[in-house]
């Protein structure tokens, strides 16, 4: 008896995407589409949209190998919501020999391998899909965590179904959007495409992978180290709205038109990411533009702007708008 | 909203169903299940959801309860001891720096014997830095009176949230019901869900003392050095018979439902090392799933943290004969003596022959993986007496390139 408990696989999903595209959502139904106990978390911290997150599901028919609430380091299947994140994040970090790299892109393989070696995984498949483009076709908008669920699907069939996905996402969201999904998601399987790795490497369900004391994250400072009164951290550590280059995935950005601006300072004091540039000049301080490697387009700024009327026209134009980036 | 978490308790639960649930919205739907009838808390991270679930069932209409506003902890914990005190069966929740800002209030519940039902997310106070994730920050402020039960998964604090409201009110002491913050309360895990009429039968809403105006008088009025004494040993008299009352409703739950709670827990206690695990909430998953694999240490969970079961877990050691006790807490507080879930055990086991350490393990929302618990259990192997430092720190990192050594 023990024995066949010991054959019974362990499914290991992570999941990466940025604040707001549905990462958390993805495990969540993932472990709900899943015959079976399952759990799922997210990696836990303080979220704001666009910032890389990663989620965890874990499935398995014994329940006593899910019952640790310890996050996932060995993934056998990473799916990457945002090819973007492939640059930022090491999102092929403790896969398992044989795993799958699932990845929305609309890149050619040559190009995604090549940034994946960058961070030297070991044998893994890559299977790919141009999940955008489906998205944006059937839901209007890029929200793409149902759709790599059905590329899932397609390179792992024994986790679960298309069908017991479909039955999850009708239980998870509001009839009107589910169903949105359940059209998009149909096309997926056969929109993937797989780039197998060497045959001889089998994917193993049952054993570990994590590298001892891999979560504790050697290389960083230690406590010897630290400022003794914990003051100075913030000059040491990583983070903080400063080391984010939100400028590489946003969609669009906020415009400086100096001919408008009245100088009220509202865009300064709002601004999540202190993105609004200002100079001391003429012995005040004032604004002279946006830092675009910054801005996320929240659009705060644009909201607050109360503009300026033009003299000729009379109409009234904001010192910031919004451009699409390209 | 696209999506929808509270939508399963929007209705009547007629049978028992499976959920998928994060820990704080399970939580907001057992509450809801129990109806109260005032709700009021201050929102504070990881806690949110469960207020924010439980103003979603309110705003539907299903729940019948006041949701009161408050501009912080210390008027939520006010205004909740009053409304209970006033006969309301009444949810409060908080974490951390709002559990400290309460502070103030929280020993006026057990005063007056009113049955609060609190949820705590634990979470890490905020020193030397802020975090805001989990810590076991209630350990250090548990000396109030409050009964608190721990929770390891989603299931269980779901079924605490409803435990919890029959044992306030069958012992009239307030009782706080405490899980890992993220890693319980924002993880989604499968849960079955118990019927609305089942859970209200559970906890049936009984007649008891309460502010009224027939017999009017003030509550917490002054006393001299007459009567304070006689006031306190009053209250540990009662609170003496919290304890049976706990495992009647362990029991009476059992009998609903068919799952087995106990204020202590024991796992493979006949192994071979004579060595055990003692820890509470999230971490026993941990360990659990790890003994799969490790048959020769055991575990003891503890479900009930206060008041704390003394004779329990002394019959527990000594029937099963343990020599050694490896205690994992999630919480220091520098005190040069054992951490708060240590000092409770060793005065707990005083005059018992036993060896125990205590390890500070996962603070401020570490992980705790197999390589903290395979290396405690390791760590424990050649130790065979209570000489020298009791505890140390296990998974932090000493230099850039070199672990904390335990010492002990």
């Amino acid at each position: 008896m023990a024995e066949n408990k010991e054959n019974i696989p362990k499914y290991l999903v992570r999941f990466h995407g940025r604040g707001g595209q549905g990462a958390v959502t993805a495990a969540q139904l993932c472990s709900m589409a899943f015959d079976g106990p399952a759990t799922c978390m997210p990696t836990f911290g303080a979220e704001r949209m666009g910032s890389p997150v990663a989620s965890f599901a874990r499935m398995s028919k014994d329940y006593s190998k899910v019952r640790t609430n310890e996050q996932v380091y060995s993934p056998q299947y990473s799916c990457i919501l945002d090819d973007t994140l492939l640059e930022d994040v090491d999102c092929t970090a403790g896969i398992v020999p044989g795993g799958y790299l699932i990845v929305n892109t609309c890149k050619p393989y040559e190009e995604i391998r090549e940034i994946i070696e960058k961070n030297n995984p070991p044998e893994i498949n890559v299977a790919l899909i141009d999940a955008t483009t489906i998205a944006l076709e059937f839901l209007g908008r890029n929200i793409t965590n149902t759709l790599i669920l059905g590329a899932l699907v397609k390179v792992a069939p024994q986790i679960f179904t298309l069908d017991e996905l479909i039955t999850a996402i009708g239980e998870q969201f509001n009839p009107k959007i589910a169903q949105k999904n359940m059209d998009a998601i149909k096309t997926v399987p056969d929109a993937t495409k797989i780039y197998p790795c060497d045959d001889k490497v089998k994917i193993s369900f049952e054993k570990d992978y994590k590298k001892e004391w891999s979560h504790i994250g050697l290389g960083k400072l230690g406590a010897a180290e630290l400022d003794k009164a914990g003051v100075w951290f913030t000059d040491v550590i990583d983070g903080g709205s400063n080391r984010v280059n939100t400028g590489s995935w946003g969609v669009s950005y906020a415009s400086f038109h100096p001919e408008y601006c009245i100088q009220c300072g509202n865009c300064v004091f709002i601004c999540p990411d202190l993105c609004i540039e200002r100079e001391f000049r003429d012995n005040k301080w004032q604004i002279i533009g946006v830092d675009t490697f910054h801005c996320k387009g929240c659009e705060n700024c644009v909201e607050v702007c109360p503009g300026k009327k033009d003299k000729e026209t009379g109409k009234k134009h904001k010192a910031l708008t919004m451009v699409m980036k390209c | 909203m696209s999506v929808q978490p509270m939508n399963p308790f929007f209705k009547e639960i007629k049978k028992p169903v499976e959920l998928t649930m994060t820990g704080n919205y399970a939580v907001a739907g057992a509450v809801s299940q129990t109806d109260p009838d005032v709700i009021c808390a201050f929102p504070i991270t990881p806690q949110t959801q469960s207020v924010e679930g439980l103003s979603d069932v309110v705003n539907h209409g299903k729940l019948k309860a006041a949701f009161v506003n408050v501009e912080s902890e210390l008027a939520a914990c006010a205004f909740s001891t009053a409304a209970c005190a006033a006969g309301a069966r009444t949810f409060i929740a908080t974490a951390s720096q709002g559990l400290l800002l309460m502070a103030e209030c929280l020993p006026m519940a057990p005063g007056w014997r009113v049955p609060l039902t609190m949820l705590i997310s634990a979470r890490a106070f905020n020193s030397p830095n802020l975090s805001i994730w989990n810590s076991w920050e209630f350990t250090l402020l548990s000396g109030m009176g409050w009964n608190t039960i721990v929770s390891e998964n989603v299931q269980e604090t779901y079924d605490a949230a409803i435990i919890a409201s029959k044992i306030s009110e069958d012992s009239l002491f307030p009782t706080q019901f405490v899980h890992d913050g993220f890693i319980i309360s924002h993880s989604a895990q499968k849960f079955f869900a118990i019927p609305d009429e089942d859970v209200l039968k559970y906890t049936p809403k009984k007649p008891r003392h309460h502010i009224n105006t027939e017999k009017t008088g003030t509550w917490g009025g002054i006393v001299t050095p007459d009567y304070f004494g006689e006031g306190r040993l009053a209250l540990e008299l009662e609170k003496n018979k919290v304890l049976p009352i706990m495992d009647n409703a362990f029991k009476e739950f059992e009998k609903m439902t068919g799952r087995s709670y106990h204020s202590i827990e024991t796992y493979n206690l006949d192994c071979s090392s004579k060595t055990v695990f003692l820890t509470m909430g999230s971490m026993c998953g941990n360990i659990l799933t790890w003994m799969e694999h490790n048959k020769e240490v055991g575990l003891i969970k503890l479900r009930t943290w206060r008041p704390f079961p003394t004779e329990q877990l002394r019959k527990i050691i000594e029937d099963n004969k343990i020599e050694k006790i490896i205690i994992l807490e999630k919480d220091d507080d520098l005190s040069g003596i054992l951490p708060p879930v240590g000092q409770s055990v060793a005065s707990a086991l005083f005059g018992i022959n036993v060896v125990l350490r205590s390890f500070i393990v996962g603070l401020g929302g570490r992980d705790v993986t197999k390589d903290e618990i395979e290396y405690a259990a390791r760590k424990m192997k050649p130790i065979n007496d209570n000489k020298g430092k009791l505890y140390d720190y296990l998974g932090i990192r000493e230099t850039k390139d070199k672990m904390w050594e335990v010492r002990f």
